[in-house]
């Protein structure tokens, strides 16, 4: 008698457990729903023209992710220390995630193991794979490889033997890990087909406006920006020089992009930043929901496009984007 | 066929050990127990059939709700759609009709009257285009240069405006890239392109009128119906499926989503479902006038279930609860109906163990269990007199039995032993027949021991001399008597007259044969808590089949008794086993030649008053004797 008294004691007890726990899962639930996970985003520049992709991309993830997303405003970054204090900033305000464009530089290590167990850092436009074990994601394009799609679209469209050719090249801002990785895919492709640059045009924040940096360099046969800023310039100190320059180059501005509409640029390698965008807030909202637990390094493609494949239906979705 | 139904049998064998184990260990299912078990098993079923149903029926409920409801949705859509459509239709019409159809090109201009209708309408259009046939611009609002050397004849409206001049063409959505976009702004636009009949110098000639539509504003509607509900999406395509509108255009475009927008392009109106990608849905489908779109809602079947995952958890925490409280509302119900069979069961358990005081019977509860209880308790009543009954009857056969085997000793022998004593005096053997008379006198004097049966081994030695004294006299000491026995045991009970029909035994069957030279040795021992009395005699002895006879056989055991004092040994060993139980009694042992050895075996029971009467009356159950020690 006493162990069957024992039995319905436990089996009242096991229902009772079982109450206690999908009411705590009914809580937990209604609270899901009701605060949106927060991504903050650190990207070099922030208004520049050339994130209008990556962007657009971001926020179509966060919406289908349910995710609120944060883009800090920036100007342009001088290094490690600026986004420190913003990534201070995105913990501080509660980030579920922080979506990094990573500035190049031997701490950059230190201060992602500071805030990675504070919250789940990606990053994008960098493959920097050592600091993989401080990061959830990377997201990246393969700047080597564009570097050496530029190469090779200035072999396309020079119009003497290469070997002849003088070639200046825009690098970009110093302090992103990308410009080196472009510049040095361009420059091994270029000199595996026989040419030589030049002059290199370096920019950092102290800096001058490139149009007056270009002023002071001999105007070369060909003209290679290696970054959408380096092209924007590139684009309006060619438009000056009809007919005089070939122009190569990155980028995914408007302006980059009018350029090679308006013929003043030969030939554009677009990296798909909207994807960049996209798969970076999904792979985030992935990790932030547990859907994965593992990190996850991808590399988004590039585009090489012509005047005539501009508005091919297969590059305008992804060219210019809906802005919201 | 043998080996399957082997196996089959184990098989089962298997399942009943089981069966058999688990009931050993639950201890089987009480009344309560079953009736809890039931009452809650059924219950709980009939709560989760009803709870299946209800929900399945909320569910089909909320299917056709949502669908109406989408579909409300997707009218209203459709409404804003055709009217937005419509208003660029007429913006069309009364460009071509209200400035363009009555112009002479040659010398009217028609940028004022294009600016005009450019600013009425700048919040859903881009631009206003005309051009000749040729391809070549005629005007343009806002002002804009076409791109250098571009041949718009060559572009899809232009072309599609010129073979079908009977339409207004809605293009898909695109860039524009027909004009110079020297402020860096590229727009997204639908051109509405139609012919339009021009006079330059009054000549008539066609035309193509262009207006590009803002694609924002059909975005903007898009992704409010598309903002209005989470668990469903709505998507545009023209009628052969082109995509002008999705959620996840981009995502489509690279090819990380797909859709089944061709397939959808070819339904009718209304609500259909599908298995797209593995996925089941409900397609709606209406179709906008004039230009033949589609406007496609799609539901996954998990829309469906969109926010029933609350309602699931509350569901099954209200189950839950209901079991809870079935559970002990069953167990208090049960409770108080099996109450009465339990107390009655439990008043009935002494049964088991014996005698039932009919009095402890439990009588209560409802009138069906208290007619159970008087039942029960006149039955025991009867089966406790019937008991009584039994018990005294089973008394008296036994000791009418002991009666009777007791009168058998006393004819036989007093009939020898008198002859004996006649034939002393008529030799002049006066001293020994005044032995005799004495040793017979003490011998009956602890025969009769008051009608007792139970004696002590002292009194019974005695009686055993007494009589081998008168044996001796009769055989003129023709054999040796010897007597070994331990003082210790005399103090123990025993039955009258058991060792005297074995001594008679030993002398008739054993030693009478051997002339002087028989020997009987009695000997007497404790050995913990029995005593062993043997009589030994170096006789003829027995073969073993006659030794296994002499306790078993009954009939054979008449016949032989014949001979001597009508005691034969199987009605002592009967005696000894009648008084003291199953374990006690004689041993023979004996070999041909070499003699018999007869063993009786007794518990050591102290001889007091109460252990005696205890014998006499059949009540010893060796608890006096442990008793006794104590």
């Amino acid at each position: 008698m006493k162990k069957k008294n024992n039995y319905f004691a436990a089996l009242v007890v096991a229902m009772l457990t079982a109450i206690v726990i999908v009411t705590v899962i009914m809580s937990r639930e209604s609270g899901r729903t009701a605060a949106p996970r927060q991504i903050h985003v650190i990207i070099d520049n922030s208004s520049d023209n050339r994130w209008v992709q990556f962007i657009a991309g971001m926020h179509q993830a966060a919406e289908e992710q349910g995710i609120s997303l944060t883009i800090m405003p920036t100007g342009r970054l001088s290094g490690l220390q600026d986004q420190e204090s913003l990534l201070a900033r995105a913990v501080a305000g509660g980030s579920d995630g922080v979506i990094i464009q990573l500035m190049s530089g031997s701490e950059a290590a230190g201060m992602l193991e500071t805030y990675s167990s504070s919250t789940n850092i990606e990053i994008v436009d960098g493959d920097d794979y050592e600091v993989m074990s401080n990061v959830v994601g990377i997201v990246s394009p393969d700047h080597t490889a564009i570097g050496e799609a530029i190469a090779r679209e200035v072999m396309v469209f020079a119009q003497k033997p290469l070997q002849e050719c003088s070639i200046g090249v825009i690098k970009g801002n110093e302090a992103m890990s990308s410009a080196g990785e472009r510049l040095a895919g361009f420059e091994q492709t270029l000199e595996s087909g026989g040419g030589k640059i030049s002059w290199i045009l370096y920019q950092n924040e102290e800096s001058e406006n490139v149009m007056d940096q270009l002023a002071e360099y001999p105007v070369p046969d060909i003209l290679v920006a290696l970054d959408n800023a380096g092209m924007e310039a590139a684009g309006e100190y060619a438009a000056g020089l009809p007919g005089k320059i070939i122009l190569v180059g990155t980028g995914t501005s408007m302006k980059a992009l009018y350029y090679l509409d308006s013929g003043v640029a030969q030939s554009l390698v677009v990296p798909e930043d909207y994807m960049m965008g996209y798969q970076s807030v999904t792979d985030l909202a992935d990790y932030i929901h547990k859907n994965r637990v593992m990190p996850l390094a991808r590399t988004v493609l590039h585009r090489v496009i012509h005047r005539d494949t501009l508005f091919a239906e297969e590059n305008q979705e992804i060219l210019f984007p809906l802005q919201r | 066929m043998e080996d399957k139904g082997k196996k089959q049998k184990e098989k089962r064998s298997r399942l009943s050990d089981r069966k058999s184990q688990w009931r050993e260990k639950v201890g089987g299912l009480g009344i309560q127990a079953t009736v809890l078990v039931s009452f809650t098993v059924v219950s709980v079923l009939f709560m989760l059939l009803m709870g299946f149903s209800l929900y399945q029926r909320f569910m089909m409920r909320t299917r056709v709700m949502m669908t109406e409801s989408t579909e409300q949705l997707m009218s209203q859509t459709e409404a804003n759609f055709e009217d937005y459509l419509t208003s660029m239709r007429r913006v069309s019409d009364a460009l071509y009709y209200g400035a363009i159809k009555d112009k002479d090109l040659a010398r009217d201009n028609l940028d004022s009257e294009m600016a005009l209708l450019y600013e009425a309408n700048k919040d859903n259009l881009i631009s206003f285009a005309l051009f000749r046939r040729d391809g070549s611009l005629v005007s343009a609002t806002p002002v804009s240069t076409l791109k250098e050397g571009l041949d718009v004849s060559g572009q899809p409206w232009f072309e599609l405006a010129l073979n079908k001049p009977e339409n207004l063409h809605f293009s898909t959505p695109h860039v524009q890239s027909i004009f110079d976009a020297s402020s860096f702004r590229y727009y997204w636009v639908i051109s509405l392109s139609r012919i339009v009949e021009l006079t330059s110098s009054g000549v008539p000639l066609r035309g193509v009128l262009l207006v590009d539509m803002n694609y924002n504003t059909i975005e903007q509607m898009m992704e409010r119906v598309n903002g209005s509900s989470s668990y469903q999406y709505f998507y545009l395509c023209d009628g052969d499926g082109e995509l002008i509108y999705h959620p996840r255009m981009i995502q489509i475009g690279v090819g990380k989503y797909k859709e089944n927008n061709i397939s959808a392009a070819g339904l009718e109106d209304g609500v259909h479902e599908e298995i797209f990608d593995g996925e089941r849905r409900v397609v709606i489908v209406r179709t906008i006038s004039y230009t033949g779109w589609k406007l496609v809602g799609v539901i996954p079947m998990s829309g469906f279930r969109f926010g029933a995952g609350s309602t699931q958890y509350f569901t099954i925490l209200v189950l839950l609860t209901a079991i809870l409280a079935l559970l002990v509302i069953n167990r208090l119900v049960t409770g108080r109906i099996t109450s009465p069979i339990l107390r009655l069961n439990k008043s009935i358990q002494n049964m088991e163990g014996g005698r039932v005081d009919p009095e402890s019977v439990y009588i209560g509860g409802p009138a069906e269990i208290e007619h159970l209880g008087r039942s029960l308790q006149g039955s025991f009543r009867q089966v406790n007199k019937l008991m009584d009954d039994v018990v005294r009857e089973q008394e008296e056969r036994r000791r009418s039995e002991l009666d009777a085997l007791q009168s058998q000793i006393n004819p036989h022998f007093l009939y020898n032993t008198l002859d004996s004593i006649v034939w002393m005096i008529e030799g002049e053997r006066n001293d020994d027949a005044v032995f005799m008379v004495t040793q017979l006198a003490s011998l009956f004097r602890i025969s009769l021991s008051k009608g007792r049966t139970v004696i002590s081994i002292k009194d019974e030695l005695v009686h055993a001399r007494n009589y081998m004294n008168i044996q001796k006299v009769r055989y003129k000491e023709a054999f040796e008597m010897s007597w070994n026995i331990a003082e210790e045991i005399e103090s123990y009970c025993t039955v009258k007259l058991i060792l005297q029909p074995i001594l008679e035994n030993a002398l008739y069957y054993g030693i009478d044969a051997l002339g002087d030279e028989g020997e009987i040795l009695v000997e007497g021992r404790k050995e913990g808590d029995d005593i062993f009395i043997s009589v030994r005699d170096n006789g003829l002895g027995m073969p073993p089949e006659k030794v296994a006879q002499l306790l078993e056989d009954e009939e054979h055991e008449e016949r032989e008794s014949r001979h001597g004092s009508g005691v034969g040994l199987i009605n002592v060993h009967k005696r000894i086993m009648l008084r003291f139980g199953a374990q006690y009694g004689l041993r023979i042992e004996s070999e041909p030649d070499e003699g018999t050895t007869v063993t009786i075996h007794l518990p050591a029971v102290p001889y007091t008053e109460k252990n005696r009467r205890a014998l006499e009356h059949g009540t010893w159950n060796g608890e006096a004797r442990n008793e006794e020690k104590e």
